[in-house]
């Protein structure tokens, strides 16, 4: 067997043990990366991860099952290279041990195995008839053809609903009229790539691409965080001829604001005194370099009487919210843990309003205010689109 | 591993705490040097120092050698396992700030607390520590660094070694008893100072001792307040003696707070935005313009006579070295080259001797056709160079002519009277055998008596 990680053989060789991937730079009291601090133990970092990659290209050491664990409790979230100062691409390199796990036939987590077969039936991540992805937009009569097309993934067809509502909300506002491709839209892919099914992501991302470039759209607007990535990095790399532009909702309502089309209500008293924070997702900014950083910040700050105080940890150096990676599927109890420190952290602003830009975050964050409802309680979980669609004159 | 002593030790530490998982110990078994020799037998994790001392318990009981490690970040293998057999105790979990007292001007860790979680909690209270260690990642726990016996920084030039800002430790020894030194080793009082409490100065028993005499569990450290006004200078010379002559008055004058020397070859190495030259970077710190403003003209009048040439308008880049930007994330991380490895030797030598010192390294690299590079500390009244010889991980011939020209360099060293500042790791051997031998029984005989059963391996062995 050809190993994934091989092709990264140099930049892991890149790795000098000096241990900065675990992001003890940022604040007191935990390091950036989780993995360590939850586990304890130096095979669950990612410095401990390259040295495991370094023993299996020499053959000291085979895939098998015992590496499971630590192959998929990774938030592949992509903090480590913030602090790595060598051109070590984390997210690639572990990613590409779950692609030589899946090919080395381990028996990978239950719950892996349930997305894959969930996605294999029903194309979504959920299993969840496919005949009910578009029920969310059954009262908004949405074309299915258009230059505009509104991919709103798995998350918002089905769980999240109020997303991809308040995203069609806020662009119609704005004047435009979003297409969706319905029914007719299956998964991103992505968690395919995130558990190391490459060769099935393929084909979802083949047939979306296919779909949405009959719709004839010159753009495609994702919510989902996670969705924009892949349509934005991965389509391209499988379909050559993927030419449309991809823009995250924060990036097409930051040209919206540019242009002065939104109009807001006047905010009251209390909209006034009220303090909101955003938390950076990693798929929108850190991985892959995407850098979506400034444009939901502008959009926040675009809502009068906004008082915007940033966290702690912000923009490259922000904290993953715990369900990256599929961790929220293969070890939920971390992910919530992780989703109820970011919240600690997000307490430290005085925000009452907690903004992201992912459905995956927002799922993470909520189960992490009902885990510490005492200190958590008042924290308004929001996405971006419903947070600007609330605040809209004609919403 | 013996099950029946993984069961002793999870009793002890919780089983979550113990693992003798064949990849756990695969990964325990490196740092950051080239060094990759055994893999241990059992790491484990304690959470305090009552843990630690009755899991030395068992390990006398049965017979196991052991070693600690913090951050295992040291270029030159002070964590690294070169026996067989050997246990594993990770200091990581104990990792909290847990005093600073602000009266006292001391701050108190636990071992495994990294010098940047240490950093980032005081600074913001407007402290800083004496020494913060700059090229050992941003990982490098507290103990560690001791133990391995580190102990420069950029500000070395006014707070010396880190030995000098030590107030007091508190340690398991490796029968498990648990002691004090400094101020708080009279019963209810506070760690504060490191010259009362005891008649011989214990603290500097276990400075650089390799944790043979002991594990260090807390550690307690002089805090400096951040300066109000500092200004920063970079002078280039034609050669490294008329450097080591700016260098030795400026030190006598005690005028720098911070001063740093890179050789023409390092800066060439490094790729800085700098003049390739040999360097000579200061700071200069005080409570006032006025005070800071009068010291520098001193500085660059030394260095005007000696045949620096001052480089200006560099601010950004020299604030970048004496803040963290460049110095801590950069320069200790530039010698992590792409693909590369480096070990790292360290010397200490009186500031006169700078030239000697660097034309015997770039001998010794060049008959092992390895380029060192490096950088050169200034203490007080000595200097330490940190001296690197890079090789690329993957090419195992690079790896043992790096080996071999620092092996070399450190002998040739100490037969010119220049001792190692970092006693452990592969090279601590050639280094011992070059001790006098009376007081390298003396060491000894202090091992036997606080390791009867000699558990805790000594740097000389590994």
């Amino acid at each position: 067997m050809t190993l994934n990680i091989k092709q990264y053989e140099e930049n892991i060789c890149y790795c000098s043990r000096c241990g900065n991937c675990y992001g003890e730079a940022a604040l007191e009291p935990s390091s950036t990366c989780f993995l360590r601090d939850y586990y304890g133990w130096e095979s669950f970092g990612p410095r401990g991860r390259l040295n495991m990659c370094r023993h299996l290209m020499d053959g000291t050491l085979q895939y098998t099952n015992e590496l499971v664990e630590r192959i998929y409790s990774d938030l592949l979230c992509g903090a480590c290279s913030s602090f790595c100062v060598l051109p070590i691409p984390h997210f690639d390199i572990f990613r590409a041990m779950r692609k030589d796990a899946v090919e080395a036939g381990l028996k990978l987590p239950k719950e892996i195995e349930r997305i894959v077969a969930s996605l294999d039936k029903a194309g979504n991540v959920f299993g969840a008839p496919k005949d009910n992805r578009a029920k969310w937009a059954t009262e908004l009569a949405l074309p299915d053809k258009g230059d505009l097309v509104y991919f709103p993934g798995c998350y918002s067809s089905y769980t999240d609903q109020e997303t991809a509502i308040s995203t069609i909300k806020v662009l119609r506002a704005a004047g435009l009229d979003p297409a969706i491709l319905g029914t007719e839209e299956s998964c991103c892919g992505n968690p395919l790539l995130l558990s190391g099914h490459a060769n099935k992501a393929e084909a979802f991302i083949k047939e979306n691409a296919r779909k949405l470039m009959a719709t004839g759209a010159k753009t495609v607007v994702a919510s989902c965080a996670e969705c924009f990535r892949t349509l934005k990095v991965e389509y391209p790399k499988i379909v050559p001829d993927f030419k449309v532009n991809v823009l995250h909702t924060s990036q097409l309502m930051a040209q919206l604001v540019q242009e002065n089309r939104l109009h807001y209500k006047w905010p009251t008293a209390e909209g006034r005194a009220a303090i909101v924070t955003y938390h950076d997702p990693c798929q929108l900014g850190r991985l892959e370099g995407l850098g979506v950083y400034d444009q939901p910040r502008k959009v926040i700050q675009s809502v009068p009487g906004t008082n915007f105080i940033e966290m702690p940890r912000n923009q490259k150096l922000a904290r993953c919210c715990g369900a990256g990676g599929l961790v929220k599927n293969t070890n939920d109890g971390m992910a919530t843990n992780i989703a109820v420190e970011v919240l600690h952290e997000a307490n430290s602003t005085g925000a009452m309003t907690f903004i992201t830009s992912c459905p995956r975050c927002k799922k993470n964050f909520k189960d992490g205010v009902k885990k510490d409802p005492m200190r958590l309680l008042h924290l308004k979980i929001v996405d971006l689109n419903e947070f600007i669609a609330m605040h809209l004159v004609d919403a | 591993m013996n099950k029946k002593i993984i069961k002793q030790l999870a009793e002890i530490v919780g089983v979550q705490h113990v693992s003798d998982d064949p990849i756990e110990l695969m990964v325990h078994s490196r740092d950051a040097s080239p060094l990759f020799e055994e893999f241990p037998v059992v790491v484990v994790r304690p959470g305090t120092a009552q843990e630690v001392s009755e899991v030395l318990g068992v390990a006398n009981k049965n017979n196991i050698r052991v070693i600690t490690k913090t951050g295992a970040t040291t270029p030159w293998g002070a964590s690294v396992p070169r026996q067989k057999g050997l246990m594993i105790i990770q200091m990581g979990r104990m990792n909290r700030v847990l005093d600073i007292d602000e009266n006292a001007m001391v701050v108190t860790v636990e071992a495994g607390c990294t010098w940047t979680r240490l950093e980032r909690t005081i600074n913001p209270r407007g402290w800083r520590v004496g020494v913060m260690p700059h090229s050992c990642g941003m990982s490098s726990g507290v103990a560690g660094n001791i133990t391995a016996g580190s102990g420069t920084s950029q500000y070395s030039a006014k707070f010396g070694l880190q030995i000098d800002n030590i107030m007091g430790l508190e340690v398991v020894l490796p029968n498990g008893s648990i002691i004090k030194t400094g101020s708080g080793a009279i019963d209810g009082a506070k760690q504060f100072d490191k010259n009362s409490g005891t008649p011989a100065d214990i603290t500097g028993l276990f400075w650089g001792s390799a944790g043979m005499f002991g594990i260090l569990t807390q550690v307690t450290l002089r805090m400096y307040a951040m300066p109000v006004v500092t200004q920063y200078q970079l002078h280039a010379f034609e050669t490294p003696s008329a450097a080591q002559r700016m260098i030795y008055r400026v030190q006598k004058n005690d005028i720098a707070s911070g001063l740093f020397f890179f050789s023409r070859e390092s800066v060439a190495t490094t790729g800085w935005p700098l003049p390739i030259a040999h360097l000579v970077t200061g700071s200069i710190e005080g409570s006032n313009q006025t005070e800071v403003d009068g010291k520098a003209e001193t500085y660059r009048t030394i260095a005007r006579d000696e045949g620096g040439q001052e480089i200006k308008d560099i601010g950004a880049v020299l604030g970048a070295i004496y803040t963290d930007k460049l110095m801590r994330y950069t320069f200790g991380n530039e010698t992590y080259f792409p693909g590369g490895g480096r070990f790292c030797l360290n010397t200490a030598f009186p500031i006169m001797r700078l030239e000697e010192y660097l034309s015997r390294t770039a001998v010794m690299g060049k008959k092992h056709g390895i380029n060192p590079f490096g950088v050169v500390f200034i203490a007080k009244n000595t200097l330490y160079g940190l001296q690197y010889f890079p090789y690329y991980e993957r090419e195992p011939e690079q790896r043992r002519k790096a080996l071999a020209a620092g092996a070399e360099a450190m002998e040739a060293n100490a037969a010119a009277g220049m001792g190692s500042w970092c006693m452990a790791g592969i090279l601590a051997p050639a280094f011992y055998s070059r001790m006098n031998k009376n007081t390298f029984a003396f060491i000894e005989s202090i091992k036997k008596a606080v390791d009867p059963n000699n558990i805790m391996v000594a740097p000389w062995e590994n």
